[in-house]
């Protein structure tokens, strides 16, 4: 006869239970790979609390009227990251920062402060938690410093998001690695949970992972875009750094929750070198993309950065500037040497579309139909952009150059590409359409 | 009126042509083909003036929708609801009920445009169904003054992603469904803050539908959504309707937490309406073979579309569905071309089409539907003349909730039960005053069911960090979260300050990266289950079963049937928990052979010798009345218990059923693994010494035994108002060595007989201690079945067909349950007070 405590066990660990453990807790620590600790067995030590800040060299201070731990540390500006020192990545920030409305979309001006949190699961419900909220921002002497607030206690959340509303607040914009998407959304709604006003809402944001996928990674676009662009794959180009003995993201939660279980801090040791790395290699990325917005279209030297400047001036609704980017890309594609390469068939081909599509916008469709036809006669141009280049000239010849036997050819060349039933019922009721046309326009001919 | 008046002759000539002579005050003939004709009298409309507390713009919306009096019943609901008091309203079918709560809760709005309220339906069609009339609603509000717009929001798995932002944001009134609640609104409340810091009332619709397993999840679903509110400062208004069942305020009660208002007297009027019971007339006295009641439904049927009269036809299963349907269509083929005026409709439908049919209902387009429960609950299809159910619904109140599908306020209507050969079916023909003049069922929930309650108290931590001295349930909170710390899903965090602050208070929280909730399904105790996996062409998922059920229907060469087609399992994964079928073209269908066996682990209570014997010496009374019956005292056991039992059940082997005809075509042994749970029972206990002073050999004891676990199962889900499924039957013969497939137990002669109703479900579902109550109801009504059976010695109508038991089951049953009663209703007047 099993007792109630039994019972309620065997309960908990049902498959198929709610939350089931999967590894015991003890898994993580300074044994597992990546860690930089002492290889010590992993005592289960009681309160853990002095030890914290001497191993995660913090402290506990009042920021912003709200007592917290935090770890504030300081690069120096004579530090290398990668090919550079930290005093010429905030020097280059300075001078790009006129370029940064472009980016956020509204007024923007130093200083940045850069954040990055790490959490104890993905998505913002109610029992996910930003342990960790990392912030950075270059100093008056070109030093980059961090400041991250470890959340002790999980019921130390409010003093937390107090002091971080803080920190926040005196940015003239914030800059983030997906933040858009992640961080502030999960920020948000740690303060809607304790209903106070957030002090990040509706400051400029310039979240940088969509910038840098355009810069560095080709247009999503393209199917050849599912790539990866990871902050440390961007650190191994274009940064030209990268790291050593790095956390899987995987493994953060498990590491916090032992902490938050046994008071050792020491595997938290390399999430918080993980955030510190995560802040300082954003800084650097953003300085670079903003030093080639400033720079402008006819400065820069890659196809694949003009493009994603032609992106950037069309999303924030510049044209004009926009055209002359596209023009550049596709230039700078063509040239000799360069012409051959897969991959500048396809930044010249999305940069033709983008154009032809910002032309059609402003309703230059003889100019537009040009780039159509440039697209058809690129080699190595992707399918389904091929049969959106027929389907537009399809149209551009039914309507407005009417020419009927054309815009037919081109219609029926659409479908070499396309194998959705849906298109091929599209095309062959344009098809139809065009016969109709034509045979009466004969006919029209005839009396006459 | 014309209409009304062509209408009401021809039901009447269609009732004439079914059951010939009086109508009034026809006396119950159980043995006829028509056993019960009852006339319930119209009913006038009662009225009440508008609560005073209702504000003058809703008052004007009201009467611009013709709305310009409230029946008795909607006005109190409203002034219980305008007062702050949780309510709830048991409406008969069309009377009104969604202006008991709309009302309130407009008028709270107009007052206050920040209130909200979130609307709570079982299922996402019955949401969607209300969404139109509330939106309708809402724009007359707001056609007075365009500052008076009312947001009316469906919030469920079907919203699209980009619409959810707007709808946390902009909704007044949030029409969602209590899985949504769990997985979608509770665990991501910091975005609803907006709801739940305004939220004034809760609506809880079709309140009768969360029983059992469903109810007892709900439960613990409230009490988290009440954490929630507390967090967030506000204490809603529970506001619930339900169809008539014997204890609404009850579960109300159990289900919030909350004490309620009852309001149970409807003022909605009723026109006058005539309930027939139909038993299909035997066509094999000795085998008790009656005539197929689908067909005798179709012929009934026929009657009513003959005359012109709108039908809904209600039948047990998709099957029987989908055979009515093409039965009636071809017998009424309109012309070629012209619209189906015989629809099916039952889950599996698309959207549109259901709602395509719901409107043919409505505006006559449509001129019978064969459906199954689908369209029990309140989906709007207006109301209809007449409704012929194919066999009984289960319980009392599902069978007046279908009825109430036919009705109209100014004329005549009609509803006519067919009979299947099922003892169920069979028992409530035979005796119409069970159904019409008994109060309906209770409905049951066991919110503390541990699994349940466990899987509950993952997810509210998850939401909200418990506090050391809060409580959640009847169980010791405190104590199941230090269980859940040794697993590392929760920790009390360190009761340490470290700036001058005062320390926190402990709090446990949620310290797992899982999300709970996803791993917690409403509509089961467990979340495990088997997937079937169609091999036929592409390889896809078909279906799903609960763990449970999984090896009883997708054992190795079961036939599995989704919409009509057959599949064949090929291979059960029992580990992987997958069934691998195939299509296949067969005439039969396959039933499981389970062997369970109950082991008591611990007795609540009990009554029986015990009681009696320690009372002889003090009540002559008792003591003579003891010795009246053959001393069934003589042993030293109870007759009737309940506790906590250990359950494992094997699937032996398999019967292949024929369809239509029932013949038992073929068989099959099969290996499978056992299951065990842990749940509760209710069990009868027939001494040994009874038992051999039968004077029957010793295979007919044992089939009278195995005769009445046949026949009181039936009566068990007839007073527990729940499912074939909810509740397991195993007897218990004495015998040590398991049985093989298809031979029956011994019965040891030194062992008293037991016969286990165990709960279905791992932990119980609080099904047992009402067992245990009712159990002298319970042994009369099993006495009842099998005695007024028409059968010479058993039929699967009382005892089990012939072949599962012997000539002799039938009389020897009757004379154990005698045995048994005796000492039941003696126990019973012992333990009633004497005044």
């Amino acid at each position: 006869m099993s007792t109630l405590a039994d019972r309620i066990r065997g309960i908990i660990r049902a498959p198929g239970s709610a939350g089931r453990p999967d590894d015991p807790p003890h898994q993580i620590g300074p044994d597992a790979p990546g860690a930089n600790g002492p290889g010590l067995p992993f005592p289960e030590t009681g309160s853990g609390l002095d030890d914290v800040r001497a191993v995660l060299g913090g402290d506990w201070l009042r920021q912003y009227g709200a007592p917290c731990f935090v770890v504030e540390t300081r690069r120096t500006p004579a530090s290398s990251y990668g090919r550079d020192v930290v005093g010429a990545l905030a020097s280059r920030l300075a001078d790009a920062a006129a370029a940064a409305p472009l980016v956020a979309r509204m007024p923007a001006t130093l200083p940045f402060v850069f954040f990055d949190l790490e959490t104890t699961g993905l998505g913002g419900a109610a029992g996910t938690y930003a342990f960790l909220v990392g912030c950075g921002w270059f100093d008056d002497d070109g030093g980059f410093v961090t400041r991250q607030y470890l959340l002790v206690r999980l019921a130390d959340e409010r003093a937390l998001l107090a002091a971080v509303g803080g920190e926040l607040a005196r940015a003239g914009a914030l800059v983030s690695f997906n933040g858009k998407s992640f961080d502030m959304p999960m920020l948000e709604t740690r303060y809607l949970y304790h209903r106070l006003e957030s002090a990040a809402a509706g400051r400029p944001h310039l979240d940088m992972l969509h910038v840098a996928r355009r810069f560095w990674r080709g247009a999503t676009d393209l199917p050849a875009a599912a790539s990866n662009c990871s902050l440390s794959a961007l650190e191994r180009d274009p940064l030209g750094t990268g790291r050593q003995g790095d956390v899987p993201g995987s493994e953060i939660p498990a590491r916090y929750f032992h902490f938050v279980r046994t008071g050792d801090a020491r595997p938290l040791r390399v999430v918080f070198e993980h955030n510190r790395l995560d802040l300082l290699s954003l800084a650097a990325l953003t300085a670079r993309a903003l030093h080639l917005v400033r720079m402008g279209p006819e400065q820069v030297a890659e196809p694949r950065e003009a493009l994603a400047l032609g992106w950037l001036y069309a999303r924030a609704g510049d044209d004009a500037l926009g055209r002359r980017a596209y023009q550049r890309a596709i230039d700078l594609s063509s040239e000799e040497g360069r012409w051959a390469a897969p991959s500048s068939a396809l930044v010249r081909v999305e940069a033709l579309r983008s154009l032809a599509l910002m032309l059609r916008r402003g309703r230059a469709h003889d100019q537009a139909a040009g780039c159509w036809r440039q697209i058809l006669n690129t080699r190595g141009c992707p399918g389904q952009i091929a049969r959106e280049a027929n389907a537009a000239l399809a149209i551009h010849h039914e309507h407005r150059v009417r020419d009927l036997a054309a815009a037919k050819d081109f219609a029926l060349r659409s479908l070499e590409h396309g194998t959705r039933q849906g298109w091929h019922d599209a095309v062959r009721h344009r098809v139809a359409r065009l016969e109709r046309k034509m045979s009466r326009f004969q006919r029209g001919a005839l009396l006459d | 009126m014309v209409a009304g008046s062509r209408r009401d002759g021809a039901l009447d000539e269609a009732l004439e042509r079914l059951a010939p002579g009086q109508v009034s005050e026809r006396p119950d003939t159980p043995d006829l083909h028509v056993t019960a004709l009852r006339r319930l009298p119209p009913v006038p409309a009662q009225y009440a003036p508008f609560p005073d507390g209702l504000d003058a713009r809703l008052r004007r919306a009201l009467a611009a929708r013709g709305i310009s009096q409230l029946y008795t019943h909607q006005a109190r609901s409203i002034e219980h609801a305008l007062a702050g008091r949780n309510v709830v309203v048991i409406t008969p079918t069309a009377s009104g009920k969604t202006l008991c709560y709309n009302a309130p809760i407009l008028n709270a709005i107009l007052r206050d445009r920040s209130s909200r309220a979130l609307y709570l339906f079982p299922t996402k069609a019955l949401a969607q169904d209300q969404l139109a009339e509330l939106q309708a609603m809402c724009e007359t509000v707001a056609a007075a003054d365009p500052d008076d717009k009312i947001g009316v929001f469906t919030y469920d798995g079907d919203t699209p992603q980009d619409a959810r932002r707007a709808i946390r944001t902009r909704a007044h009134l949030v029409l969602s469904n209590p899985d949504m609640l769990h997985s979608g609104i509770l665990p991501h409340h910091p975005r609803w803050a907006k709801l739940f810091e305004n939220l004034r009332y809760v609506v809880i619709d079709e309140l009768h539908a969360y029983r059992g397993v469903f109810g007892s999840h709900l439960c613990n679903l409230l009490r988290r959504l009440r954490r929630v509110c507390r967090h967030y400062g506000s204490d809603p208004v529970f506001l619930c309707s339900s169809a008539t069942i014997a204890n609404p305020r009850d579960l109300a009660e159990r289900l919030t937490e909350s004490p309620f208002e009852l309001v149970d007297e409807s003022g909605a009027p009723r026109g006058e309406k005539f309930f027939m019971f139909v038993n299909p007339p035997v066509v094999n006295h000795q085998l008790g073979i009656r005539r197929s009641y689908l067909g005798e439904t179709r012929r009934i049927a026929s009657e009513f579309l003959q005359r012109r009269l709108q039908l809904i036809v209600f039948a047990q299963s998709r099957l029987a569905t989908e055979i009515l349907t093409t039965y009636l269509k071809d017998d009424f083929a309109g012309a070629p071309g012209a619209p189906e005026g015989i629809r099916g409709y039952r889950g599996g439908y698309l959207p549109n089409r259901r709602r395509e049919i719901e409107k043919g209902l409505r505006d006559g387009a449509v001129r019978a539907v064969v459906s199954t429960n689908a369209l029990e609950l309140g989906i709007d299809i207006g109301a209809l003349d007449v409704c012929v159910m194919a066999g009984y619904p289960g319980t009392i109140a599902a069978t007046w909730q279908r009825a109430g599908r036919a009705g109209r306020r100014a004329s005549r209507s009609a509803a006519v039960m067919v009979a299947s050969s099922a003892p169920l079916d069979q028992f409530i023909v035979r005796n119409p005053s069970y159904f019409f003049d008994a109060s309906p069922e209770r409905a049951l929930i066991d919110p503390d069911n541990l699994h349940i309650l466990v899987d509950h108290i993952k997810c509210a931590a998850f939401e909200l960090p418990f506090s050391t001295s809060e409580t959640f349930g009847r169980h010791d909170l405190q104590q199941i979260l230090e269980l859940l710390a040794e697993q590392g899903l929760v920790h009390r965090n360190h009761p340490a300050a470290d700036l001058d602050d005062a320390p926190a208070p402990g709090l446990w929280t949620w310290t797992n990266e899982s999300y709970p909730a996803d791993a917690v399904s409403l509509r089961s105790v467990s979340s495990d289950n088997f997937v079937v996996v169609d091999t036929t062409r592409e390889t896809r998922v078909i279906g799903e079963t609960a763990f449970t059920s999984g090896p009883p229907t997708l054992h190795p060469k079961a036939i599995y049937i989704v919409e009509g087609q057959l599949y064949q399992v090929e291979r059960l994964d029992f580990d992987g928990r997958k069934a691998f079928v195939r299509e296949i073209d067969c005439d039969y269908y396959t039933t499981a052979i389970s062997y369970t066996r109950v082991t008591i682990l611990d007795t609540f209570a009990e009554k029986g010798s015990g009681v009696i014997s320690s009372a002889r010496s003090v009540s002559p009374d008792v003591a003579e009345m003891a010795e009246m019956t053959p001393d069934p005292f003589s042993a030293d056991e109870s007759w009737s218990s309940h506790g906590e039992v250990h359950v494992v059940s094997r699937v032996v082997g398999f019967k292949k059923i024929k369809f239509y005809t029932n013949e038992n075509v073929g068989s099959g042994d099969l290996d499978l693994p056992e299951q065990q749970m842990h749940t509760t029972a209710f069990w009868v206990t027939i001494p040994a010494s009874t038992m051999a002073r039968l004077p029957y050999a010793s295979d007919d004891r044992r089939d009278a035994v195995l005769g009445i676990a046949y026949a009181i199962r039936q009566m068990a889900q007839l007073l527990l108002m729940c499912d074939g499924h909810d509740i397991g039957i195993s007897v218990d013969t004495g015998e040590t060595v398991a049985p093989s497939d298809r031979r029956l137990p011994e019965l040891a002669a030194d062992k008293s007989p037991r016969i286990f109703i165990y709960d279905n479900y791992p932990g119980g579902i609080g099904f047992s201690e009402p067992l245990f109550r009712m159990d002298h109801e319970l042994l009369t009504g099993t006495r009842r079945l099998i005695a007024e059976c028409a059968c010479e010695s058993g039929c699967p109508g009382c005892v089990g067909p012939m072949g599962y038991t012997g000539a002799m089951a039938k009389e020897a049953a009757l004379r154990i349950l005698d045995l048994v009663l005796g000492a039941v209703s003696a126990a019973a007047e012992l333990e009633a007070p004497p005044f």
